[in-house]
C-alpha cells in the first residue's frame, strides 16, 4: 500500500508542486494548509510522515511541533517530521530539532529529488 | 591641634608676654640706673629674641595655614571637576561599600533605574537587579569580591516602574595600596533599544531571505518538474530552455544564500557554537551534499587522510567545506577529480579541497578571496555560483580562528586550504577578530 505523507505548507503553490512530485513517486499524499488544519489531519489520518513548513498563519510550524509533542497519542505514534522551509539560521534549525523534528532542510537549497529521497529514506526505516 | 601649630601658640603666646613685661619693666624704671639699664636691656634683648623667634613662627604658621588653603581649595576644584563628570555622565554609574550598600549614586543611575538618590543611599542593587539566575549574580560576586577582578556582562534590570531592560555592565573593585578591596563600581549602560533594533533588523533579514526564497523555491522545482517529465515530455529545445531556466533558479538560489551567510557575518550575528567534532564526518556531510551535482558533470570527489576530533563549530566548518567543494565543481571540466584531505600538524587541524580544473593565473590569485570576484581565466565561463564563496569560506573560518590560503597553477588547478589551530590559538584570535571589528 502506499505510504501516506501529510504536506503541512501555506504556499499553495509550492504545496501543488511538491504534492505533485510525491504523488508521481507513488506516495499518497494530503495537504494542510496551517498547522492547525495539520493537527486535525493528523488526528484523522495517521500519515506516515509528516514535511512540515515553518512560517505559516494561524498556527506556525514551531508552534505545530510543540502541540505535537504534547499530545502524547500523537507524541506517541513517532511520525518523522521533516521541516522544510525557507528559514534556515541556525537557531530556527536547533530550534525544530529541539521540538524533535526527524530533520531540516531549506526550501531554496533542496532538489525535489532529493525530498523523495529523503522522504523514502525515513519512511522505510520504520 | 598639631605639633607645629601648638609651638606656634606657645611660641606667640611667649612673645607678647615677652613684650608686654619688658614694657612693664621699662615703665616702672623712672631713672635706670647702670645695672638697671644692663639687666632691662639684657631683658629686653631676650624679649625681643622671643619676640622675633615667635613672629617668624607665626609667619610661617601663616604662610603654611595660606598654603594648605590653597592646596586644599585646588584639590577641592580638582574634586569638583571629577564628582561633575561623574554625576553628569549619562552612564549609570554607582558606588558601593563591600557589602554591595549604594554610597553613590550620579543622576544616570536615579533616571535609569527609576530610583530616586534618597531610595538608592543605603540600598544594594538588587532594587533594580535579581532579574538573572542565582547562579550569574554568584558568578559576578565571585569574580569582583573574592577574585578582584573585574566583571564585564549582560543582563536584565527592572525599574521601579516594573519595566525590564537589558544592561552591558561593568562592575569592578578599587583596590588599596595592599590590594584590599575598598569599594565597587558598577557602570551600566541601557542597550535595551540596541538591541531591539538589531533584533528588528535581524527579523527583517531572515523574512526578507523567506520571502525571497519563496518563488525561488518554486521556480526551481517547476524547472525541475518539467525536465524529469513529471508533467509530460518535453522537444529537445523545451528541454534546454527548461535547463538554462534550472541553472538561473539555482544560480539566485546560491545568491541569496551567500548573501544572507554576509550579512550575518558581517553584523557579528552569527553564533559560534564549539563542541568536539569530528572532521571527517564533517566532510563526508560535505561531499554528499554536492555529489548529485559532482555526478552530473562527471566529476569524482573523494576524501583521504585524517585529522582528530577537535573543538570547532560543526555547522560553520560544514559550510566553509561545502563552500570549498563548490567552488572546486565551478571550475573543474567534466572527468575532474576533486580530492579533500585531511591531516594534522601539531594540533592544527587542516583541511583542503585539491581540483584539476582551471586554476588561476598568478597575476589574479591575490583577489581570490574579494567579495564577486572572478579571474580573467573564468570569467567567460557561466558558472552557478554567486561568487562569494570563497569570501564567505574565509570569513567563517575567521570566525573560527582559522586562516585560509591556496595554491594554484593556471591549467593545472587548485588546493584550497583552511587550517584550525589547537582550541587556545583560536579562542584568541577570534577575541582578536571580534576586537578589531
Amino acid at each position: 500500500m502506499a505510504k501516506k505523507i501529510l504536506l503541512v505548507e501555506d504556499d499553495l503553490i509550492l504545496g501543488k508542486l511538491y504534492q505533485r512530485k510525491f504523488q508521481n513517486s507513488g506516495f499518497s499524499v494530503a495537504v494542510a494548509l496551517d498547522g492547525q488544519e495539520g493537527l486535525l489531519l493528523m488526528r484523522s489520518g495517521n500519515p506516515d510522515l509528516v514535511v512540515l513548513d515553518l512560517l505559516m498563519p494561524r498556527m506556525d510550524g514551531f508552534a505545530f511541533l510543540e502541540a505535537l509533542a504534547a499530545d502524547t497519542e500523537l507524541a506517541g505514534r513517532k511520525t518523522p517530521v521533516i521541516v522544510l522551509s525557507n528559514l534556515g539560521t541556525d537557531d530556527d534549525i536547533r530550534r525544530a530539532k529541539e521540538l524533535h523534528a526527524t530533520d531540516f532542510f531549506v526550501k531554496a537549497d533542496t532538489s525535489l529529488d532529493q525530498m523523495v529521497e529523503t522522504v523514502r529514506r525515513y519512511v522505510e526505516k520504520e | 591641634m598639631n605639633t607645629s601649630n601648638k609651638i606656634t601658640v606657645i611660641m606667640g603666646s611667649a612673645a607678647v608676654v615677652a613684650i608686654l613685661l619688658a614694657g612693664i619693666v621699662l615703665r616702672e624704671l623712672a631713672v635706670p640706673s647702670e645695672a638697671q639699664l644692663m639687666d632691662a636691656r639684657a631683658l629686653i634683648g631676650l624679649f625681643a629674641l622671643f619676640a622675633v623667634f615667635g613672629i617668624a613662627t607665626v609667619t610661617s604658621f601663616l604662610r603654611r595655614a595660606i598654603a594648605q588653603n590653597k592646596k586644599l581649595s585646588e584639590a577641592q576644584e580638582a574634586l569638583k571637576k571629577f564628582q561633575l563628570a561623574v554625576e553628569r555622565s549619562s552612564e549609570h554609574i554607582v558606588i558601593t561599600d563591600l557589602d554591595g550598600r549604594i554610597i553613590y549614586a550620579n543622576a544616570a543611575a536615579a533616571a535609569t533605574t527609576g530610583y530616586s538618590d534618597a531610595e538608592l543611599l543605603g540600598a544594594t542593587p538588587a532594587v533594580w537587579g535579581k532579574q538573572m539566575n542565582d547562579d550569574f549574580y554568584r558568578a559576578l560576586w565571585k569574580t569582583i569580591k573574592s577574585e578582584k577582578r573585574e566583571f564585564f556582562g549582560e543582563m536584565v534590570n527592572r525599574r521601579k516602574n516594573g519595566e525590564l531592560y537589558r544592561v552591558e555592565a561593568h562592575i569592578y573593585p578599587l583596590l588599596d595600596p595592599q590590594g584590599n578591596a575598598m569599594f565597587f563600581v558598577g557602570i551600566e549602560r541601557d542597550v535595551t533599544e540596541r538591541k531591539r533594533l538589531e533584533e528588528t533588523r535581524s527579523n527583517f533579514i531572515s523574512i526578507a531571505s523567506h520571502q525571497l526564497r519563496t518563488p525561488l523555491s518554486a521556480m526551481r522545482w517547476i524547472a525541475e518538474l518539467l525536465a524529469s517529465g513529471d508533467a509530460g515530455t518535453l522537444t529537445d529545445q523545451q528541454g534546454d530552455l527548461v535547463k538554462d531556466l534550472h541553472r538561473s533558479a539555482l544560480r539566485l538560489g546560491a545568491l541569496v544564500r551567500g548573501l544572507l551567510n554576509i550579512v550575518r557575518i558581517e553584523s557579528a550575528e552569527l553564533a559560534v557554537r564549539l563542541e568536539p567534532v569530528d572532521p571527517a564526518a564533517v566532510c563526508a556531510a560535505a561531499i554528499e551534499d554536492q555529489l548529485p551535482r559532482a555526478r552530473k558533470k562527471g566529476i569524482t570527489i573523494s576524501c583521504r587522510g585524517s585529522a582528530p576530533v577537535f573543538s570547532t563549530d560543526p555547522v560553520i566548518l560544514r559550510e566553509i567545506v561545502r563552500n570549498f567543494l563548490d567552488n572546486a565543481l565551478n571550475y573543474t571540466d567534466p572527468g575532474g577529480r576533486i580530492t579533500l584531505e585531511l591531516e594534522e600538524k601539531e594540533g592544527t587541524v587542516i583541511v583542503a579541497v585539491r581540483d584539476t580544473g582551471m586554476g588561476i593565473p598568478i597575476a589574479q590569485q591575490q583577489m581570490i578571496f574579494t567579495k564577486f570576484f572572478r579571474a580573467d581565466n573564468a570569467a567567460h565561463r557561466t558558472v552557478d555560483g554567486s561568487g562569494l564563496g570563497l569570501y564567505i569560506a574565509r570569513s567563517l573560518a575567521e570566525l573560527l580562528g582559522g586562516k585560509v590560503w591556496f595554491t594554484s597553477e593556471e591549467g593545472s588547478g587548485s588546493a584550497f586550504f583552511a587550517a584550525f589551530p589547537p582550541a587556545a590559538a583560536s579562542a584568541q584570535r577570534r577575541k582578536d577578530l571580534l576586537a578589531s571589528n
